[in-house]
């Protein structure tokens, strides 16, 4: 299988991590500058935000570091590369699923004790997409080529 | 320890002394519900009796008479009831009491006694420390400054049980325990209005009855859809209320959704509405409707309670008794419709209180068409 450039698939991880997460915190701004979560605005931020900060702060801070530096041309593992772009694709749609299909399951629950419940099968997927990812951002450099 | 409390202790050592000491069982005419265990006294030296109690499996209720004086009873709980005791409890514990010191003054007044008063010891009493009296003004107060049974200043939270003070007893003695009582004084509704259910001439013709009185609130709550209906004893008169009601935004009753307790999802799941669902917490409306019929003002009290109106709608009974029906509709009869409206809060899933209302009584008994059927 054809290997691709670490540089390269760092870009387009990055890419789908903060296109996805941007619009989900936009979607939350609104939210909670209209008063979805009333009261309990904060616990609504204390469900996204762990949900994406650890994996984009790693991506900005792995990014910073390579652009910062003369490109290597080192390669990275083409498989590794599709199961970091579809495992990232997959939780965000998750992400999305829980946000976007709340206003439908509403009723007995509300918004935000769906979006809690959601954490018991979004944190151990976070897990498995942070593993995969670690190979192209936290995967010692030499390991990649 | 204050003044109060170091008297209820006091009271209460002696009369435990004298109810070890010099009990003696009789035979009294209590319902055998109410299980009289036995009754003890004090005389004098001439044997003349100046002091007996009666004591039950739940109260001990001691008399005293005073030179000069009426004759008091002493009503002390054996129950202490604790702060976190619901509301409901507090009145069903209450009003078995209340059921036992009728029996008391029954046959107090079998044997003469017939002026008296009755209150409780501030000692066991530090969440009851409110005076039971009659609504009946045959039952007199007096303030003996040498009376080591009266009541000293107020002790513990009497706010959260005020509305005990308008528990009805009945001037024969008999209580009406047994029939649920609206609290008083009334949790503040979202708005309230005096309706007239009779024309002057009708009233003062002297015909009408509270069952005229509660044939019209009914009839009209009918023609609103209004059908399990919860009643209770309110002073002199009595209260209806109608179950937990869903409305829209605009006061209406809600379709299909009205006795849902509740919020409805939109059925439609159009781009408008997703959007609306999805950035704005939902909305849910209630309401309950009181009418109170009564001949005395209303007094109503600053924390409406939920809870405690939720448990109340719920335990009215389906219809009056026929002792409250008999009574006559005077001139100083009044009826007084409140209303109390909810707004359901999505992400604490309860429901609070709206005060003040956003629309007036009218407006809510106009939109079930219950108020043309109060038009004279």
């Amino acid at each position: 299988m054809a290997n691709i450039a670490t540089r390269t698939a760092q870009k387009r991880i990055a890419l789908i991590w903060y296109v996805g997460a941007g619009i989900l915190f936009f979607i939350f701004i609104l939210q909670s500058m209209l008063g979805k979560y009333g009261d309990d605005t904060e616990l609504a931020w204390n469900w996204l935000l762990p949900a994406i900060m650890p994996t984009i702060s790693l991506i900005t801070a792995v990014l910073i570091t390579e652009l910062s530096s003369p490109d290597s041309g080192k390669m990275g593992d083409q498989f590794l590369y599709r199961m970091a772009i579809v495992s990232s694709i997959i939780y965000m749609g998750v992400l999305y699923l829980v946000v976007f299909l709340s206003p439908f399951i509403e009723g007995e629950r509300s918004a935000l004790e769906i979006l809690q419940s959601s954490q018991l099968w979004i944190a151990p997927l976070q897990g498995v997409v942070a593993g995969i990812l670690g190979a192209y951002f936290v995967k010692p450099k030499s390991e990649l080529s | 320890m204050n003044r109060s409390k170091f008297k209820g202790l006091f009271i209460s050592g002696l009369l435990l002394i004298l109810f070890a000491g010099k009990s003696q069982a009789i035979c009294v005419p209590f319902d055998d519900e109410v299980n009289l265990e036995g009754r003890l006294s004090i005389t004098d030296k001439g044997g003349k009796e100046q002091f007996f109690a009666f004591y039950t499996d739940q109260v001990l209720c001691a008399t005293d008479t005073l030179p000069g004086k009426q004759l008091s009873v002493v009503y002390v709980p054996r129950f202490f009831i604790p702060q976190q005791f619901g509301e409901l409890i507090k009145r069903k514990i209450i009003q078995r009491d209340i059921k036992i010191i009728g029996q008391l003054k029954k046959y107090l007044a079998a044997d003469g006694m017939t002026t008296y008063f009755i209150r409780p010891l501030s000692m066991y009493v530090t969440e009851l420390n409110i005076d039971i009296l009659s609504p009946n003004e045959n039952f007199t107060d007096f303030d003996d400054p040498n009376d080591n049974y009266v009541l000293g200043d107020p002790v513990g939270d009497n706010k959260s049980l005020e509305y005990l003070r308008d528990l009805p007893i009945d001037g024969d003695g008999e209580m009406l325990s047994a029939f649920p009582t609206f609290p008083s004084p009334v949790p503040t509704p979202s708005k309230r209005s005096n309706i007239s259910l009779f024309t002057p001439e009708q009233i003062h013709s002297g015909k009408l009855k509270l069952s005229d009185a509660e044939e019209k609130v009914r009839q009209a709550l009918s023609a609103g859809g209004y059908e399990e209906l919860s009643y209770y004893s309110f002073g002199n008169g009595f209260a209806i209320a109608t179950p937990l009601e869903q409305t829209d935004s605009q006061a209406n009753p809600l379709g299909d959704s009205r006795w849902v307790s509740r919020v409805e999802q939109s059925k439609v799941f159009d781009l408008d509405s997703f959007f609306k669902a999805l950035f704005f917490a939902d909305k849910g409306y209630f309401r309950v409707l009181v009418f109170i019929i009564n001949d005395k003002p209303i007094k109503f009290r600053e924390h409406t309670d939920k809870q405690t109106l939720m448990e109340v709608i719920n335990e009215g009974s389906n219809r009056l008794p026929e002792k409250i029906e008999t009574r006559n509709f005077d001139e100083n009869m009044l009826c007084t419709a409140l209303v109390y409206e909810f707004e359901h809060d999505e992400n604490t899933q309860t429901i609070e209180n709206k005060k003040p209302g956003r629309y007036t009584v009218e407006h809510h008994l106009t939109s079930t068409a219950i108020n043309q059927k109060f038009e004279l």
